[in-house]
């Protein structure tokens, strides 16, 4: 179990009712993990949601190439900073993680069981309506994000 | 408005029963476009949900009000196929459209009021959840393909 206080000074949590933050509350525990750390990996189940308390994670995925495992390339698309939250494909069907996540420094984490969460969600609708605003407006955020970084590989001759 | 019967026939709608349905269906209206018609501009405010009946509509990036902007023609970002959302912005604030939509081919589509909507949503929290869920879900299919674009053009 962690401190609702704590819980409530995060963005994505900040909307919440105390009693709401209290039963979220007892189903997350503080994390710690050491650099070079792996937090999760691509195409694995999507288990548990997480906030950076401290430190930073970098997410990334690796490229393979069919019968040449030497070729295998890992590509870091985004680095997460204290006060935000990742592996939010937790939220959403079919609950499979897109990407790997890796401590770059000592990190902390508040990491949230998503089997009990998504059981409070089916309890308490404004709960559920709440979170899932929070969860697609990251998606957004992200994939904004990553489209100006794709803006920034283009030149215009690949425009045509 | 439309049919509710006509939002029934779509997988995409099957969890709302038939009150929501109806609600939904007061407030929305049938559209067909012509190939290269832009449905929405990137930058403008979402004032619409669209969901794709037939045809295929493509999504780009264009860096919208940016000066000087290279892309002028856009990066392609996504491929809109029938059963699927688009115009997702319209549900999450600041409700500004990320991205311009263009019909290839042809394209029939269902506009839903997101102001209508969204007032919706605060009477009915399932109803939230719903087409939230399924903007957040669409959100992250796209952003999975935009990170499959990006490591192509790393590489």
């Amino acid at each position: 179990m962690v401190s609702p206080v704590l819980l409530s000074r995060y963005p994505f949590f900040s909307f919440l009712k105390p009693a709401q933050l209290r039963e979220i509350a007892k189903i997350a525990v503080e994390e710690s993990y050491d650099r070079g750390a792996i937090l999760f990996r691509e195409k694995d189940p999507a288990d548990a949601f997480y906030i950076l308390l401290k430190g930073s994670v970098e997410l990334f995925f690796t490229v393979e190439v069919e019968y040449y495992p030497e070729l295998s390339k890992e590509l870091k698309f985004r680095v997460i900073y204290p006060g935000e939250s990742f592996g939010i494909s937790a939220f959403i069907e079919p609950h499979k993680l897109t990407s790997s996540a890796r401590s770059t420094e000592p990190c902390q984490v508040v990491k949230i069981k998503a089997a009990p969460l998504l059981d409070l969600c089916q309890q308490d609708d404004e709960l559920a309506s709440a979170l899932i605003y929070q969860v697609a407006k990251a998606a957004i955020d992200r994939l904004n994000a990553t489209r100006l970084q794709l803006a920034a590989t283009w030149t215009p001759a690949s425009t045509n | 408005m439309i049919s509710p019967e006509l939002l029934r026939y779509y997988p995409y709608f099957s969890r709302l029963d038939e009150a929501q349905l109806i609600k939904v269906a007061i407030i929305s209206d049938e559209e067909s476009f012509e190939n290269g018609a832009v449905i929405f501009q990137e930058g403008d405010i979402a004032n619409a949900l669209y969901f794709l009946l037939d045809g295929q509509v493509d999504l780009y990036y264009t860096l919208a009000g940016k000066k000087n902007s290279p892309l002028e023609k856009g990066i392609p970002v996504g491929e809109i196929n029938p059963g699927e959302p688009f115009g997702i912005s319209a549900l999450i604030e600041p409700y500004m459209l990320t991205a311009t939509s263009s019909v290839y081919g042809s394209a029939r589509v269902i506009k839903i009021d997101a102001s209508e909507l969204r007032t919706m949503f605060d009477e009915d929290r399932r109803l939230a959840y719903f087409f939230i869920h399924q903007a957040a879900k669409a959100a992250i299919e796209r952003l999975h393909a935009t990170r499959i674009q990006l490591a192509a053009a790393w590489a």
